[in-house]
This record gives structure tokens, sequence and C-alpha cells, in this order.
């Protein structure tokens, strides 16, 4: 007989980045048994904050997590863009340029992340330290540059970072992924945005991509307009909870 | 915001009751006005419910309000739904052609049975089936008056779409009012029909509905979680406007 599936899956970078025990909810579902499997890991692993992301569909799950003290912090998109016309607006006026982005842009580029990304779940939530946040934005940006299968893409005018976007390598079947997607606060409405992502799906579209799929929280409207424009199209919905251990800090 | 306290005859309640929900559902209902707890205002919410035998308590939040949606969680409000509304831009858009394989047309009072039918297994994702907690049997009645408004109320239209005599879905909408804007108020498809671009013919129609009324947008009203109807929407060109999210409390 098969070992049972453990009910949690510690995660190892979010643990170090906020200096205590994070964990999640691995199927993505509960019911009274599985949280109750849930809630005793969790107290044997000393585990301070749980994440389950649901099928927003899946009443049963909402109905048992808020039993067992989960909070809902973010409704989640994944949305795709299947490559077949790409729009292709210029870039605002000015001297703007997109590259490959360089180590040197990193302090730039982590202000600009510190600054931004101020609708995810990690700012809406009270309870994650805001310094920590900022890091953990930081340090994925960092990774879209020193990650040798990801990609870093930098918007820059006369020379300075003013976006960025991260760039995940394609999977087996074709599908192209992006990540963080960030315009400096005082460029925004601007063009910037919309010609940084139709550039980065060029991009990906001649690396092989036959789609191109991303995530876009519900609160962050801007950023579902943008993509909308471009052609994106929504293909599922979920649900983002949080769980602390006790009642987070005011 | 004024708020009521004891003695002061011009402070704002808290919180409305639903007249037409809770008859509609046979017990007492409300609403939080304005939208937003906060720490002065939710102890009075507590009160005021239990003063008028409240069962059930809405509460419509802005998605961006991170104070309220602690609050809520806090006090045992649940996230039943986010309410998702967007825009297109009708302006330049020219009339769709005919939808093949259906027509549509304005509904008459004798397409309601049908067209009841449809409704009553057509809003499965909305609030009032997820929560869990109101009868089915009052849900799919709600829906079904709805519809019927559609026929009664000189500011909305009801179209169908029909193959064959047989009805495959339907849509209600508004007249565009003074800001030129129509709006999409229920549609539906019934689910064997699905897939052959029922709603996107209703849609289509109602854009030149709207247009030959005035109408320089459309917006439509969605559940966050319906993701194909939302891609429907994205497909013609609707824009996310803004999001709110949808909290019920319940008071045993």
């Amino acid at each position: 007989m098969a070992p049972a599936e453990p009910p949690c899956e510690l995660l190892d970078w979010d643990t170090r980045n906020f200096g205590f025990q994070i964990a999640r909810v691995p199927s993505g579902r509960l019911d009274g048994e599985s949280a109750a499997a849930v809630d005793r890991f969790c107290e044997e692993r000393g585990v301070r904050c749980l994440y389950l992301l649901a099928d927003d569909a899946d009443a049963e799950t909402a109905r048992v997590a808020a039993e067992h003290g989960f909070r809902h912090v973010d409704l989640r998109s994944t949305i795709r863009h299947r490559l077949e016309a790409i729009p292709a607006p210029g870039p605002p006026p000015g001297n703007w340029r997109i590259r490959a982005g360089a180590e040197e842009d990193l302090n730039a580029l982590g202000s600009i992340s510190a600054r931004s990304h101020r609708s995810s779940r990690f700012r809406f939530d009270p309870a994650f330290p805001p310094d920590r946040v900022d890091a953990l934005y930081a340090a994925w940006v960092r990774r879209g540059l020193e990650d040798e299968a990801k990609s870093l893409l930098v918007v820059d005018l006369d020379g300075e970072p003013r976006g960025y976007q991260v760039l995940r390598p394609l999977d087996e079947d074709g599908t192209g992924a992006l990540e963080l997607l960030a315009i400096d606060e005082a460029n925004r409405r601007q063009g910037v945005a919309i010609w940084l992502l139709s550039e980065a799906l060029r991009r990906m579209k001649r690396a092989g991509a036959t789609s191109v799929t991303t995530v876009i929280g519900a609160r962050n409207v801007g950023s579902a307009r943008v993509h909308q424009r471009l052609g994106f199209l929504t293909e599922r919905v979920d649900s983002c909870y949080h769980r602390w251990d006790r009642r987070p800090p005011r | 915001m004024v708020r009521s306290k004891p003695g002061d005859a011009r402070a704002e309640a808290p919180c409305r009751l639903l007249e037409w929900d809770s008859e509609h559902f046979g017990f007492p209902i409300a609403e939080v006005t304005g939208g937003k707890l906060d720490q002065e205002v939710t102890p009075q919410i507590e009160t005021w419910c239990r003063e008028q035998g409240v069962r059930c308590l809405y509460l419509l939040a802005d998605a961006d309000d991170a104070p309220t949606a602690l609050l809520a969680a806090d006090h045992d409000f649940r996230v039943v739904d986010h309410r998702v509304i967007a825009r297109r831009d009708l302006r330049g858009v020219k009339p769709a052609p005919d939808p093949e394989g259906f027509r549509v047309r304005e509904a008459t009072e004798a397409d309601l049975p049908r067209i009841r039918k449809i409704a009553a297994r057509s809003h499965g994702a909305t609030r009032f089936y997820f929560d869990g907690r109101f009868p089915r049997e009052r849900s799919d009645a709600m829906y079904e008056v709805w519809v019927r408004n559609g026929l009664t109320d000189e500011r909305l239209q009801l179209n169908v779409a029909e193959a064959d005599g047989e009805l495959l879905g339907y849509h209600v909408i508004r007249r565009p009012g003074p800001d030129r804007a129509g709006n999409g108020v229920l549609l539906a498809v019934d689910d064997r029909h699905r897939g052959r671009g029922v709603d996107l013919g209703l849609m289509n129609v109602a854009a030149g509905w709207s247009i030959s009324l005035g109408a320089e947008s459309v917006t439509a009203t969605m559940q966050g979680r319906s993701a194909g109807v939302i891609r429907m929407h994205e497909r013609l060109g609707y824009l996310t406007e803004s999001v709110h999210v949808w909290h019920h409390r319940w008071f045993d």
C-alpha cells in the first residue's frame, strides 16, 4: 500500500524569506476529513501561515476553509494568449528601449518592485512584514536574471530602467509563461506596459511558444485591462486563502 | 458618515433592510450601507441586525479594501462572490451579421415557461447558490422574476435565441440611460446548446440594439468565478472596470 500523501507541503523558500514556517495545501481541496489532517500537520510542524489555492467554484472547499480559519485574500485568474495575432503598439514618445536585463539593473528594479505589486496577496494580508514582501519581489526579479532557464526583459528610458517583465521557459507542450510585470509608477498610463508585454509575446512566439499564460489578481484592474487589450482570455479562476496559526498582528 | 447613536434621530443606520429580498426568501435580509467596515461601525452593525432580526446580511466591498476584508472575516462574514463590471466601447462598432443557425427576436409572454426552465439551470455560479444557505427553489424563482422583469419593465428588453421552434437562450438588457451606456443584465444559454455561439449572437444583437438607441458603450456585470462568461466578454472587447467582493453574514 502506497504511503498516504501528506496533507500539506512545507515551502522552504517562503519560510526562509519570511522567517517563519510556511506551507501550502497541495490538493487545493478541503473537506472535513482533510481539513482535520491539515490542522494536525500544521500543529505538528509549527506552520505559522498556510496557503490554499482552490477552484473558486468549489463551494465545499470555501465553506470548510472558512470554518477552519482560512481567510480569502485574492481571486487569481489564469489567462492565456494564443499568439495568433499579437497587437504591436509602438513605444511611447521619448528614448525608450526594451532589452535584456543585466546585473547592474537590479538595484533600480528592486526599487521599482518595492513600489509595485501593491494589490498582491502578500501586501493585502497585513500579517506579512512589508520589508520581507519587498524582499520577495526583489528576489523574484533577481531570479529572472540568475536562473538560466528564465529571462528578464527591462524597459528603459534614456538608459534608466523603468520596468521589467520576467519570462519563464517554455513547457514541453510549447506553452510559455509570463511572471512579474511592473512599470515604475512615474511612467504608468503611457503605454509602456502594453508595449513591453507585446514585445514579450513576440519574443516567446519567436522562441517557439504556441501560447502564453500568466496569472493576475482580481484587484489588479489596470493589469487586467492591459492584458485584455492584447487579446489574453481568462482560462480559470481560483481563490487564494491564507490561514495563520494565530490572529495576525495589526 | 453619520452613524446611528442612541438618541440621535438624524443618524444613518449602518444597514438597511432589503424588502424585496426579505419577502422573496421569506426571512429578513439586509445590507451594509456604504460597503465598508471599521472598528466603530462593526459592533453597531451587529447590534442593529440583532435588533431587526436580520438573518442574512450582505456586504459588497471594494476588492482593494483590506481593512474591511479583515474585519469581515473576523466577524463571520464569508466571501461568496466577486462582482466584476466590464465595459465595451461601442463607438465605431459596426453591427454584426445575423447569427447563423438560429435567430434572435424579442421575447413574448408565451416564451416565459420555456425561459423559466433555462433560468432554473443557468445561474448556479451566483452567490445565492454558492452560499449554500438560500433555499434553492427560491434562488431559481429569483432569476425567473428577473427574466419576467425583462418583459414588464420599460427600461429593459428581453431577447431570445430560437432555432426550429426551440428556445436556446435569453438575454435581458437595459436601455442606454443619460450616460449613453447600455447594460447586459442577465444572459443564459440552455446547457444543451452551449458551444454554438448562442451567447455571442445574443450579445451582438444586444450591442446593435444599444447602438441604435444611441449607446456609446455597454457594461456587463459578471461573477468573478464565471471564467467562461468573462472569456466571452473579453472576446468581444470588454475591459474590466471594477471588482468588488460579496460577503454574506448569517445570524443564527
